[in-house]
């Protein structure tokens, strides 16, 4: 029983690499055996590749001051937040919010059978995240200081600790996330922050990581003199992987109580979390008076309201409108110091760093993408606008419009900010504002166009249109190719024509490029988005 | 019909206009309400109904009546500030039902319109089909369940396998039988 449930539960985390949700059917087995082999790669290439070489780098030093346990707290504590971080929205769903819980209960299914499948999924799962740092990290050890029977048996068992705290980190951040997500009245915008917060926390701390690196390896002994007087048990944690028997024993008993607590604390509880729906507050239906909308209004509404009703739409497609505002920012505050540095490498060419400075804002423009999912956002809700007095052509405009709102406004702002730095003739500042903003139009009704062409309604998860489609893809290598484009362009041949020609030309041919899709969309686009 | 499926051939017209020649003069006389009532679960109920009211171009003052009338006639009103995500399978086909009558549409076309409806709600729906059409409205829909069929319409049409093989009223497809009886020996046939 517990192996059939298990296999559900692992087949449910895996589901992506057997069933191709885009073409609603199973994959074949040769698809299955590369998408196997792909996360092999990504796990044991990437992330593996990339916590051995980090291994790599600190055994040495470390192993030379004398501190081994150093290195093992050290690339123990990374992989723990690596395994507890990566399995926790597993846990959260698959322990607390599992959707299955009703029929399983419904079953002659004992409860802790239930708790033991579900807790095994989640160790297997932080296990193997786990994995990917502390085996590197147990192999470069052992390469350095030589193996031995006592420190292969205390890295296995380190290995185990390791994943038994994994495990519990895993359920009590699960449970918190479980319980905050219960209690968040706007999800999606809480979500698209806390995420932001995560993604700028993260580049801070790999940005300062090799310093810190550094400051650790150089400063070994006295990092360890201070940790061993204040936190002993962390010591003796680290002591583990260099073969303390005694350490070994003591943490593997601990380990030992903890899960069989947990397990009988979740067997206890379970039944009121699993049937637990969570205290919603009812929002009570006040009538009052509303604004009367155009088409045009209510339909721009309706997008607006789909974007920002999804974390998943607003971080994928639109992170470009925080994005290129703080390109702005940073082009006030360091923008001299940039354009000096600039001027060594692109003396000889004329404006060069100011067409840079449009690439990049261009580039950024293409990480705001929202027309591209619009339409296979529809999904089965498509027949309202079909079936409603609205005439296709306006369906799309909405769609390209809102894109060119969100962009067109941080483009601007940028562009202003980047006139303060720059020192050119007036008409470049003018082109400087003119044809970024004609990007950013175009990128819009180019965007609903590779949407419409390639339209995937019958999703089952908003991800595959937002994230796992090609229209996505084509339209982002599209984006990127064109405005990197054009500055290379400018480097090879442009600069002789000099900057304002060159300016003016990629205007004009942008401006045609954008009337000519915008008259397609209400053409051809139209008549396309009423047969789908 | 509704926009939805594009022509193979043949015509249609709404009060005398083409749906081809007229799709959008058609599309304001004419209310929907599909089988499966996929909404915009983003939405609340009440952000919906005030989305198609503006789609329709009803007025302030007539869309605030209508939508108390109808929400309160089948019990949604404190639950119009709700996401539609949160709505049953029942709610859901209910909200379809007062957006379909919100604009005071003079042909509704429904598929399968009693799916999902409490009891109360499926009587309430048939009194409001019969008012409709008794103003000078059009009812046009599908149901497999052919007692309510029987009940509700005037005239009715019977397709097997893509093909109509009977229409006509009532009266003259059924004659003294049942519409069950009818449907049964053309099953037969």
């Amino acid at each position: 029983m517990l192996k059939t449930l298990l296999k559900k539960q692992l087949g449910e985390v895996f589901k992506g690499y057997f069933y191709n949700a885009k073409k609603n059917k199973m994959r074949s087995k040769f698809a299955v055996a590369l998408w196997i082999l792909f996360f092999v790669a990504i796990m044991v290439g990437m992330l593996g590749g990339m916590f051995g070489f980090l291994a790599y780098s600190l055994c040495d030093s470390l192993l030379a001051a004398n501190v081994g346990w150093l290195y093992f707290m050290i690339m123990s504590g990374i992989a723990i937040v690596l395994g507890a971080f990566g399995s926790v929205f597993n846990t959260y769903s698959g322990l607390y919010l599992a959707k299955d819980n009703d029929l399983l209960l419904s079953m002659p299914v004992p409860v802790n059978i239930i708790i033991a499948s579900r807790l095994l999924n989640v160790y297997l799962l932080g296990t193997m995240y786990a994995a990917t740092v502390v085996l590197p990290a147990l192999i470069v050890y052992w390469y350095f200081a030589g193996i031995t029977a006592a420190r292969v048996i205390c890295g296995i068992a380190l290995f185990l600790v390791i994943s038994v705290i994994v495990l519990l980190l895993s359920c009590i951040l699960g449970w918190v996330v479980a319980k905050i997500s219960l209690k968040l009245k706007n999800k999606s915008i809480v979500t698209v922050l806390t995420s932001l917060v995560f993604i700028g926390g993260y580049y801070f701390l790999y940005f300062k990581a090799s310093d810190l690196i550094r400051d650790v390896a150089i400063n070994a002994v006295f990092y360890g003199e201070k940790i061993k007087g204040v936190a002993y048990g962390l010591y003796l944690f680290g002591r583990i992987g260099e073969g303390d028997a005694l350490a070994t024993l003591v943490f593997c008993v601990a380990s030992v109580v903890l899960t069989i607590l947990t397990w009988i604390v979740l067997e206890r509880s379970f039944l009121k979390i699993a049937t637990s729906t969570g205290k919603t507050t009812k929002v009570k239906y006040v009538a009052k008076s509303v604004k009367e909308k155009s088409i045009f209004g209510a339909l721009l509404a309706k997008e607006l309201g789909r974007f920002t009703a999804s974390a998943n739409y607003m971080l994928n497609c639109g992170l470009g409108i925080l994005l290129i505002p703080a390109c702005g920012v940073l082009l006030l505050v360091k923008g001299k110091a940039f354009l000096a540095l600039l001027s060594n490498f692109l003396g000889g060419y004329e404006d060069a760093a100011i067409i840079l400075i449009i690439t990049g804002l261009c580039t950024l423009t293409s990480m705001i993408d929202t027309a591209v999912p619009a339409v296979s956002l529809e999904g089965k809700s498509i027949w309202i606008p079909q079936s409603m007095p609205i005439e296709p052509k306006t369906v799309l405009r909405v769609k390209a419009v809102m894109q060119f709102m969100l962009s067109g406004l941080p483009m601007l702002f940028s562009c202003v900010c980047a006139l303060f730095v720059v020192e050119t003739s007036v008409t470049v500042k003018v082109l400087m504002i003119v044809m970024p903003l004609l990007y950013t139009a175009l990128a819009a009704v180019f965007n609903t166009m590779i949407g419409l062409k390639m339209p995937l309604l019958n999703w089952t998860n908003e991800m595959a249109p937002i994230k796992q489609s090609g229209a996505v893809l084509l339209a982002m290598l599209i984006g990127w190719g064109s405005s990197i484009g054009q500055f290379l362009l400018y480097m090879w041949q442009g600069y002789k024509i000099g900057s304002v020609a060159y300016l003016g030309i990629w205007t004009a041919v942008i401006a045609v490029l954008a009337i000519g899709i915008f008259r397609w969309l209400d053409t051809k686009g139209a008549k396309l988005f009423a047969s789908l | 019909m509704v926009g939805i499926q594009q022509f193979d051939e043949g015509t249609i017209t709404v009060c005398g206009e083409s749906i081809v020649d007229a799709p959008l003069s058609c599309k304001k006389k004419i209310a929907y309400i599909p089988d499966n009532p996929d909404l915009y679960e983003f939405m609340s109920g009440i952000k919906y109904l005030n989305f198609v009211a503006d789609i329709f171009a009803v007025p302030r003052k007539e869309r605030e009546e209508r939508i108390k009338k109808y929400a309160d006639l089948f019990e949604i009103t404190g639950d119009l500030a709700q996401p539609i995500s949160a709505y049953s399978h029942g709610m859901k086909q209910k909200l379809a039902i007062v957006s379909a009558w919100l604009h005071a549409p003079e042909l509704i076309i429904m598929d399968e319109p009693f799916v999902g409806l409490d009891p109360k709600a499926a009587h309430l729906l048939k009194e409001m089909m019969r008012e409709h059409c008794d103003n000078g409205g059009a009812i046009f829909f599908s149901t497999h369940v052919l007692e309510v069929a029987e009940k509700l319409c005037d005239k009715v049409a019977i397709i097997k396998q893509g093909q109509l093989i009977k229409a006509g009223t009532m009266e003259e497809v059924k004659g003294d039988h049942s519409l069950e009886d009818v449907f049964l020996e053309m099953e037969a046939e």
